[in-house]
């Protein structure tokens, strides 16, 4: 007969306990690592997206600063427009505030969001009886190569896959207890995961109706009024910040262009691509094993429940299949629900070596596990030190005094003109790139004239700057036009200035 | 004894069932590792596989007639490369020329056989060990790994090697369930011809042996047992004979020299990275699945067998701690010992399985998962085999070769010590160190006087080829003296070639 008793890896509380705690401070040291240097190698685009609305956020109380830094910071800020309500940029500026504008602040947040995920993980496993288990599914937690990259990202994805664990630990704790206070806990967490980034309904939404379809009869499920107050909960910040951002505010609905390509669901390389992606991210055997360990779990609501959530996932992905295969971090939601399908698997082999008289086997399980543990740290750190982008810095200040500060330009440039903006503070237009192109094309937008396009988005401006030397390389339209036309007046390490003032007769 | 309790695996109620998926799988796997068959074999270990090719070459050669005598003059020349195991898979491919004519890739389909053959052996040794079931899924993983997928087309004899030893420890184990003579016998003969085929199949095989004789069947008992004795004679015989013929004959005690590297046993790096290529090539997870099964197997029917592996495999690193890091397909037999391994864990999940998932439509979904899983490794592999592309290497040493004139008389820094000069350019050529092989010497505590190596290799040679420009930035010392003293008698991108017979007038 199967011991139903949470199972502990070693006799003694402490080591266990002691194995967790270096688990969080290895998660924690290696997403701290090379701490100051710049966030390029993870969605860049993303990162300094936020780092603008930071840096306005904080110039806008900042008297100190000079007053064109400070209208340029808020003016970038306001530029950004709403995506999901910025909460980890808001954070970051509060922060900013004591300890002064710190690149590094954000990533620090987003990696202690991650680190509390790994929290909701073992409460999770405890709540399920299954604290081996819980283990194992923290260690790929924290330290999946891509999950390692990603949370040390200033975007809101980390709180957002943190805030979809500690959501789903809501869900379940509230299936077990069915108490007021647990329904109105899982409605408030699940509430925040979506309104910090609205993705996490797909994911979340699945796990909820999977686990309380798990009740059975759908009559009783209907009349019971904690149902209604859970999803009550959960849909009115998220409602309200729709609201805000469609009527009051009115940036949102940008958000809703370019997002839906459903010819792609016809494709069948779309899903090659989708699985080899997604396998490629979380691991195709811990995939195989998670997906096992679905049909392991003893109770049908962490089944269902975990059931609900690939579902969401897969449905998350239909919706947005043009991400789902350029954009790997749009997978994140998955890590938390391959890292608990792994609990019951690694519950079931923890409790068997346990169960061996020698303390040899958990100590040679746990050194195992430390050792993978420490290969992929291993692999982080040489990704994280073997590259230094600092010297960026001085390039871009340099770039921006040479441009001037006040001048009005339109840009080509590989990262939507961030790095120009958040280091060089020069601000501009964008003129389309391929990816922007094929990307509306894709769309069944008719690419437009090039000569019309050229001068409805240079009217008004001083220059033309280019700072990414493939883009200037692959628009040869644009680099004959410029050329033949305006006046190269300064020419760099990866820049080209054109003034549009000087045409060339 | 443990009657096992899974009464209601998928493919013990249907016995059709588990027969046409292990023969679809089989034909899946030798069907993967026939695409891109006749991509010259420079994808993996392309100095070993062209070792063979060379050899079996010369072999062929000594039959064909309808060449001229100079060719086949060259051809065995060139194939005289010198002995590290007996020739056994050359000596199956050079017969097969005789029938097909000289292709490359016949080498590949053999080895490839072979290895799809072990799958068989290891489906019906994981089967007994625990199910059908998980028999299956280790067979899928031994099949369908990428490493293994990669390594097992190669002509060389390490497919066959670990076949031979899944068939040696699937008879081993027959044996200690059955202690018929038969299974001895056939244990001896298999081992035998593992251990001849490639001597290092001996830490495995051995491992698994001692690990049954003395943790199931007794070292006193054993001791006193004739089919223990049969066994081990059956197993060293062969290899013994060959070893103490191949000593006196055949110089084979120079391949003792630069294998061991105690010295290593002290770095901790050289755990670590041990570790980092089992995670590259295996799996971290699998393995520590597997080793965590060990704990879970039966201790008198199935652990001992499992140790003895596993100490095997660890005293095979220890004793080649230099090669296990830089040649990965000495991590070739770990496969089936994963595989074997991962037995009880998989039992114990699908008792777990079946007992909470009774129904048709769980075990459905569990079938389409194992699918999905099999569809990844399978398109990784056979990207990866379709993306490598090696069909302008021949004609490129042709040229080379046309060039040097076939003439005795050359030395070079090319790729494979001089291996793809000797097989498409009909060059034979002395290999000049690769800086790999100067730190190997280093390591070893040896001493390299460059200049004078240099000196005593190029006397009385004609041309220095250099097409590994890489190597060539890499040892300045040559670089310098070939340049400051010789013409360069042709020369692209590609290769430079050093006329050492008319060397510069110095001033």
């Amino acid at each position: 007969m199967e011991n139903k008793e949470s199972t502990n890896l070693f006799s003694k509380p402490w080591l266990t306990i002691g194995l967790v705690v270096v688990l969080f401070a290895g998660g924690l040291g290696i997403r701290l690592l090379d701490l100051t240097d710049l966030p390029n190698g993870f969605y860049m685009a993303r990162q300094y997206g936020s780092l603008l609305i930071a840096r306005g956020m904080y110039y806008a109380n900042l008297l100190t600063a000079p007053e064109w830094q400070r209208v340029f910071a808020v003016a970038q800020w306001k530029a950004r427009g709403l995506i999901e309500p910025p909460i980890m940029e808001s954070l970051t500026a509060l922060t900013y505030r004591f300890i002064g504008e710190q690149i590094w602040v954000g990533r620090v947040y987003a990696s202690l969001f991650w680190l509390a995920g790994g929290i909701a993980i073992l409460l999770l496993a405890k709540d399920l009886s299954m604290r081996g288990g819980g283990i194992i599914a923290l260690a790929y937690f924290l330290f999946l190569p891509f999950g390692m990259s990603a949370s040390q990202a200033f975007m809101p994805d980390s709180l957002m896959t943190a805030l979809i664990v500690w959501s789903l630990w809501s869900l379940y704790h509230w299936e077990m207890h069915r108490t007021w206070k647990s329904a109105i806990l899982a409605g408030i967490l699940t509430g925040i995961a979506i309104l910090v980034k609205s993705v996490a309904v797909f994911p979340l939404l699945g796990a909820a109706v999977g686990m309380v379809l798990s009740r059975g009869s759908l009559k009783k499920i209907l009349v019971d009024k904690k149902n209604w107050v859970v999803a009550g909960i959960t849909a009115i910040p998220t409602l309200i910040f729709y609201y805000y951002g469609l009527f009051i505010n009115g940036t949102l609905q940008d958000q809703f262009g370019l997002r839906f390509f459903p010819s792609l669901l016809k494709d069948p390389s779309f899903y090659v691509r989708w699985l080899f992606i997604a396998a490629g991210i979380v691991g195709i055997t811990a995939m195989l094993i998670s997906l096992a360990g679905i049909l392991l779990f003893r109770k049908n609501a962490a089944r269902l429940m975990l059931i609900g959530g690939w579902i969401g996932y897969i449905v998350f992905g239909f919706a947005f299949p043009y991400h789902f295969i350029t954009h790997e971090y749009y997978h994140l939601p998955l890590i938390p629900i391959i890292a608990i399908g792994l609990i019951p698997v690694g519950d079931l082999l923890i409790r068997q070596v346990t169960q061996q008289k020698s303390r040899l086997p958990s100590a040679m399980f746990a050194g195992l596990l430390l050792l993978g543990v420490a290969m992929n740290m291993w692999n982080e750190r040489n990704s994280l030190v073997s590259t230094d982008y600092r010297p960026e810095i001085p390039y871009w200040q340099d770039l921006g005094n040479l441009i001037g500060h006040d001048k009005n330009i339109i840009e080509l440039s590989g990262d939507y003109g961030y790095r120009l903006a958040y280091f060089g503070w020069v601000s501009g237009s964008l003129w389309a790139t391929n990816a922007d192109v094929a990307l509306r094309t894709l769309a069944g937008q008719t690419p437009p004239d090039f000569t019309s396009t050229f001068n409805e988005e240079t009217a008004g401006k001083d220059y033309f700057v280019i700072t990414s030397p493939p883009e200037w390389q692959n628009q040869p339209d644009l680099r004959n036009y410029l050329t033949a036309h305006y006046q190269l007046i300064d020419q760099g390490d990866g820049y080209w200035i054109f003034d549009l003032h000087q045409k060339i007769p | 004894m443990k009657n096992f309790s899974v009464k209601k695996i998928i493919f013990r109620e249907r016995p059709w069932v588990w027969k046409i998926s292990l023969l679809l799988a089989l034909l899946a796997g030798f069907g993967l590792r026939m695409i891109n068959l006749t991509n010259p074999p420079l994808d993996f270990a392309s100095t070993r596989q062209l070792f063979s090719a060379l050899k079996a070459r010369g072999m062929y050669y000594q039959y064909v007639t309808d060449v001229p005598a100079a060719t086949r003059q060259l051809a065995i020349s060139l194939g005289n490369v010198g002995i590290v195991e007996p020739p056994v898979l050359e000596t199956i491919v050079s017969q097969t020329y005789r029938l097909t004519g000289e292709y490359i890739w016949i080498g590949r389909i053999y080895s490839s056989l072979f290895w799809v053959l072990g799958g068989l052996a290891l489906f019906l040794l994981i089967r007994e060990f625990a199910s059908t079931s998980a028999a299956m899924i280790g067979t899928l993983f031994y099949l369908f790994v990428p490493f293994g997928v990669i390594a097992s087309r190669a002509f060389m004899p390490d497919p066959l090697m670990v076949a031979l030893i899944i068939f040696s420890l699937w008879a081993l184990f027959r044996w200690q369930n059955t202690s018929k003579w038969k299974w001895a016998i056939l244990f001896g003969i298999f081992a035998g011809t593992a251990l001849f085929i490639k001597n290092l199949s001996v830490f495995i095989i051995l491992g698994g042996f001692a690990g049954v004789i003395l943790g199931s069947k007794g070292l006193k008992r054993s001791i006193r047992d004739p089919q223990v004795w049969i066994m081990g004679v059956l197993m060293v015989l062969p290899v013994g004979i060959y070893t103490i013929y191949g000593i006196l004959r055949l110089n084979l005690d120079s391949q003792f020299a630069l294998r061991f590297f105690p010295n290593m046993w002290m770095d901790p790096a050289f755990f670590f990275r041990w570790a980092f290529i089992i995670n590259s090539n295996i799996g971290w997870t699998v393995t520590l699945i597997a080793i965590v099964s060990i704990f879970l197997a039966d201790p008198r029917r199935e652990r001992p067998l499992l140790i003895g592996m596993w100490i095997g495999y660890f005293i095979f690193g220890m004793a080649f701690s230099y090669y296990f890091y830089t040649h990965d397909y000495y991590q070739l037999s770990f496969i089936p010992v994963v595989a074997i391994s991962m037995a009880p864990s998989l039992r114990l999940l699908f008792e777990k399985f079946y007992e909470r998932s009774s129904g048709l439509f769980p075990r459905l979904v569990l079938v389409a998962v194992v699918l999905v899983g099999l569809a990844v490794p399978v398109w990784y592999s056979r990207d990866q085999i379709v993306n490598s592309n090696y069909r302008n290497e021949p004609p490129f040493w042709a040229e080379i070769g046309d060039l040097l004139g076939h003439s005795q008389g050359v030395i070079g820094l090319t790729e494979d010590y001089g291996y793809r000069l000797a097989y498409w350019g009909w060059q034979g050529s002395t290999a000049w160190f690769t800086s790999a092989d100067i730190n190997l010497r280093y390591l070893a505590g040896q001493n390299i006087d460059l200049a004078q190596k240099f000196a005593q290799d190029t006397a009385g040679k004609q041309y220095f080829l250099v097409t590994m420009f890489g190597e060539f930035d890499n040892q300045p010392i040559i670089k310098d003296l070939l340049n400051s003293h010789y013409h360069v008698l042709a020369q692209t991108d590609e290769y430079v070639i050093y006329d050492l017979q008319h060397p510069m007038v110095q001033p």
